[in-house]
């Protein structure tokens, strides 16, 4: 735990060292850079903590058994069915989702299983209505679709050469 | 606002999960939190740094400067430099929309903006360190590559479609 908080004062540090830079040299963009960083952080808070007590959750009370059955490499088609749908309705961003997949693959699911899953995540559901609100109907609809048949050659593929 | 009521019904979705497995065994749930709160800390931090960077890269990139830059390419070159801007950009997809929507407004095409948006959300040059820590490099590689031509191949069929 030590060594934890460690690093993670380390990033803070970097952090303020950067900002702090930003400040001398544009103090207007300074104020400006605190209030947008403020912001995205506040918004992402309560998706990051979620996902993070899921991850906990996952890691005592899912058994190894149970995943490998459901997203396992013996689960077969199922897991693709699973894994290209299931995420599109996951919000949060990259960095909030690789813990969650580290957890998934160390519970014994499937490295294709795992790739479908980040490309489907990226469908991004949550986001429909403002993104039809901003790009229309047609082209929300084509890409949300077009993300799952993406997501199960990446897949496919993607196991193939790994486990290669 | 959206991403809001997202975490929202993640948190309630998943502290009604912590309920219920609460009255089953009290001593997992214990060691659940303990758990959670290990990788919350670890990740938090780095993420509000990660913030703090992608604030920056917003205010000093912006959405006419991005735009304008894109407009100047069109076909193939077009979804590959959209694909390539996609990946650089970063931040949360709901600043991606404007820009997306200022190309359109300025005549640029769908192959354009579509790779454009997917490498955005798929491919984030700057969270590649935590994918590779999390991931391991041969994933990472894969996972990437195979992300960048599948966007290429998906925004010439939408291309087509639209």
């Amino acid at each position: 735990m030590k060594k934890i908080y460690k690093e993670a004062l380390t990033y803070i540090l970097i952090g303020l060292a950067i900002w702090f830079l930003i400040f001398i040299f544009f103090p207007s963009k300074g104020l400006e850079v605190g209030r947008v960083a403020y912001n995205t952080f506040v918004q992402a808070v309560k998706i990051v903590i979620a996902v993070f007590l899921f991850i906990g959750l996952l890691q005592v009370w899912l058994s190894s058994e149970t995943l490998s059955k459901i997203m396992g490499k013996e689960a077969g088609w199922a897991k693709y069915v699973i894994s290209s749908t299931v995420p599109i309705f996951i919000g949060g961003s990259l960095f909030s989702i690789f813990p969650l997949l580290s957890a998934l693959l160390e519970k014994g699911a499937s490295l294709g299983a795992i790739l479908t899953f980040i490309t489907a995540w990226s469908g991004k559901a949550p986001l429909i209505p403002l993104e039809i609100h901003f790009l229309g109907l047609h082209f929300t609809i084509l890409r949300t679709i077009m993300v799952i048949p993406m997501a199960l050659i990446i897949g496919v593929v993607g196991e193939l050469i790994l486990e290669a | 606002m959206q991403n809001l009521i997202t975490g929202l019904i993640l948190l309630i979705f998943t502290i009604s999960l912590y309920v219920i497995y609460f009255r089953k065994d009290r001593s997992k749930v214990k060691k659940s939190i303990e758990k959670s709160k290990k990788i919350f800390v670890q990740n938090s931090v780095r993420l509000f740094a990660i913030f703090l960077i992608i604030s920056l890269l917003d205010k000093f990139l912006s959405k006419e400067a991005v735009g304008n830059f894109l407009l100047k390419f069109s076909g193939l070159k077009g979804i590959l430099l959209g694909d390539i801007v996609g990946a650089i950009m970063m931040g949360p997809i709901a600043s991606g929309y404007p820009i997306a929507k200022y190309l359109f407004d300025h005549g640029a095409e769908v192959g354009l903006v579509s790779a454009f948006l997917l490498s955005w959300v798929m491919i984030g040059i700057i969270a590649i360190p935590v994918e590779l820590k999390e991931l391991g490099k041969k994933f990472t590689i894969t996972r990437n590559i195979l992300a960048f031509f599948s966007i290429i191949i998906i925004s010439l069929i939408m291309e087509a479609i639209l």
